[in-house]
């Protein structure tokens, strides 16, 4: 593996862990406003 | 109210999970490394592309089709399709989200239960002593049966068959919330945590004869030769790649978004399962098979592996890189036990459209639809096992996972963007939507995907559909087979005219049109 490639890679892995998080956590801390509401439907 | 309408999704993390677990299969971890390895770094150019441009804008689309399908309670493209364009032959066009992954799913259950038959000769270390590609190409041979017979058949891979198949029927028969979702929520989270094992194991291997893991990886990030790219093969590859791993394009992801409410937020959560599937695919798929084979192997053998096919890699050479690696039997273990849950996320979700399509529309029980087709399938899996050696799951797979997989991507898109209109399909795209999708995947979603999705048929028709019909290059023996096979496809798609003829002729709902659920119930 030469450098460019190290980071290619690595771009790559950082863009797709970022997108994973950042969908996740959305979900997650709606889910989490939701159970503190009166209606506690899992959506 | 229909039975269907009755299941559904109990939560939002279980839909996302059962959606990343149809996604997820077994392609994520041999097609991808086989597809990407001969192109080396370049692959994932027009692999990125493709997912941006076609793939992420048709699951976009297929959630939208399948929740606005579900809000007139279809379950099945052929109803969808009807309420996208009320034009007689739309709903017959709908037939291929049934049929396509019905009959994948009769065959890709059996390579499945190769893949517990697998992690069983591991832990009981069977094979173990054969250390050669050619060696460990006999044992599955002989495993399959495929002695050279008339019939492929062997007791030990019919055992593990059955058992698969069982676990199959008994998942989809209880339905959505109790069968699906409940695998979906436990099964991802162990997938994911079995493959991240595997590709720590492997990114830890010390260097044989100086090969490194860092030559491994190479073999899928390096760019040596950016002319690569002029070629159509890499294009193609990749973009069927795309369609493969996300499953879209065989009618599934329709049905599961069929149970969601227009207030269900399908963006985000689309999006979400396609980062999953990424994550699975990109970072461990790429890390295990490849770079492993890399650093025993060497380069040029593992390219000639990875040519051979895509089982060549899973289940000739690992099971040979396993022995020489130390714990050896629990990580072959591993392996073909998270090969086997890839699969069943991905094989469970193949039938459920028929079965949905059986209940809502021919007004079917549950309880006589599982029956039917579970004795439908199992016969139809017969042929396909018994004479194995003769290529026919390769027929199926050519009609139903390739062409037929892109002719009905193409004609969904037409249907999506140009004739229900991509401006009402925006609108019902962003119904309780909790990510608000960039503007330019609108003006993507009207002229790019259809337009590209449309070269792709017109590309494969010149490419390899004459060839393919005319079965230039097979073996005289086995035409005969190729034909029972071509027949089997016939007979369903035929079975499937005549379900859709039939329910709307018969069907109340078709007389007395319900009104979907209303746009106010959006949040």
């Amino acid at each position: 593996m030469t450098l460019t490639s190290w980071i290619y890679m690595g771009t790559v892995w950082v863009a797709i862990i970022a997108l994973n998080v950042f969908c996740f956590s959305r979900i997650f801390s709606k889910k989490k406003k939701t159970d503190n509401n009166t209606d506690t439907e899992e959506w | 109210m229909t039975q269907r309408r009755a299941d559904g999704w109990a939560t939002r993390f279980g839909l996302i999970m059962a959606m990343a677990g149809n996604a997820v299969g077994l392609g994520n971890f041999l097609r991808f490394p086989g597809r990407a390895a001969p192109f080396g770094g370049a692959f994932m150019v027009p692999y990125f592309l493709a997912l941006v441009l076609v793939g992420i804008p048709l699951m976009w689309m297929e959630w939208t089709i399948g929740r606005h399908g579900g809000g007139f309670d279809h379950g099945s493209a052929p109803g969808m399709f009807h309420r996208l364009w009320s034009n007689r032959i739309s709903k017959y066009l709908g037939i291929f989200g049934v049929l396509l992954p019905a009959m994948v799913g009769i065959y890709y259950i059996y390579i499945e239960s190769w893949s517990l038959g697998y992690a069983w000769q591991t832990a009981t270390g069977v094979y173990w002593g054969q250390t050669s590609n050619e060696e460990m190409g006999q044992v599955f041979s002989s495993y399959l049966g495929m002695d050279g017979g008339f019939f492929s058949f062997s007791p030990q891979a019919y055992l593990f068959f059955l058992i698969t198949f069982a676990v199959n029927v008994f998942v989809f028969s209880r339905g959505i919330e109790r069968g699906i979702e409940i695998v979906a929520r436990y099964c991802m989270p162990t997938l994911l945590v079995l493959g991240a094992i595997l590709a720590v194991r492997v990114l830890t291997l010390p260097p044989v004869e100086g090969r490194t893991i860092s030559d491994g990886l190479a073999q899928i990030w390096r760019i040596d030769d950016w002319s690569v790219l002029l070629h159509s093969d890499v294009w193609i590859a990749a973009t069927g790649q795309i369609f493969f791993t996300l499953s879209v394009g065989l009618g599934m992801v329709h049905t599961y978004a069929s149970y969601l409410k227009k207030k269900h937020d399908i963006t985000l959560s689309g999006l979400a399962s396609c980062g999953t599937n990424e994550f699975v695919e990109v970072i461990l798929g790429s890390t295990i098979a490849i770079p492993a084979a890399v650093v025993f192997f060497g380069v040029t053998q593992t390219q000639a592996i990875a040519a051979e096919g895509t089982f060549a890699l899973g289940f000739f050479a690992l099971p040979v890189i396993f022995q020489q690696m130390p714990w050896g039997q629990f990580f072959g273990t591993l392996w073909f036990i998270l090969l086997f849950l890839a699969g069943l996320t991905s094989s469970m979700a193949m039938f459920t459209p028929l079965l949905v399509f059986l209940e809502d529309e021919l007004q079917l029980t549950r309880r006589q639809s599982v029956c039917y087709v579970g004795i439908a399938i199992f016969l139809l899996m017969h042929p396909i096992i018994l004479f194995m050696h003769h290529g026919m799951v390769d027929e199926i797979d050519y009609w139903m996972a390739e062409f037929g997989l892109v002719l009905f991507v193409a004609i969904e898109t037409v249907i999506f963007t140009w004739v229900f209109g991509i401006d009402k399909g925006w609108k019902e795209m962003h119904l309780g939507a909790e990510l608000q999708v960039p503007r330019i995947f609108y003006y993507i979603m009207k002229y790019v995907t259809p337009v590209f999705t449309c070269g792709l048929v017109v590309w494969w028709f010149y490419d390899s559909f004459f060839d393919q019909v005319l079965m230039r290059g097979v073996d005289p023996a086995s035409r005969p087979f190729l034909w029972v096979a071509r027949l089997m496809i016939l007979g369903v798609a035929l079975f499937l005219v005549w379900g859709v003829w039939y329910a709307w002729k018969t069907h109340p709902k078709f007389f007395e049109p319900i009104e979907p659920e209303i746009e106010e119930e959006a949040t």
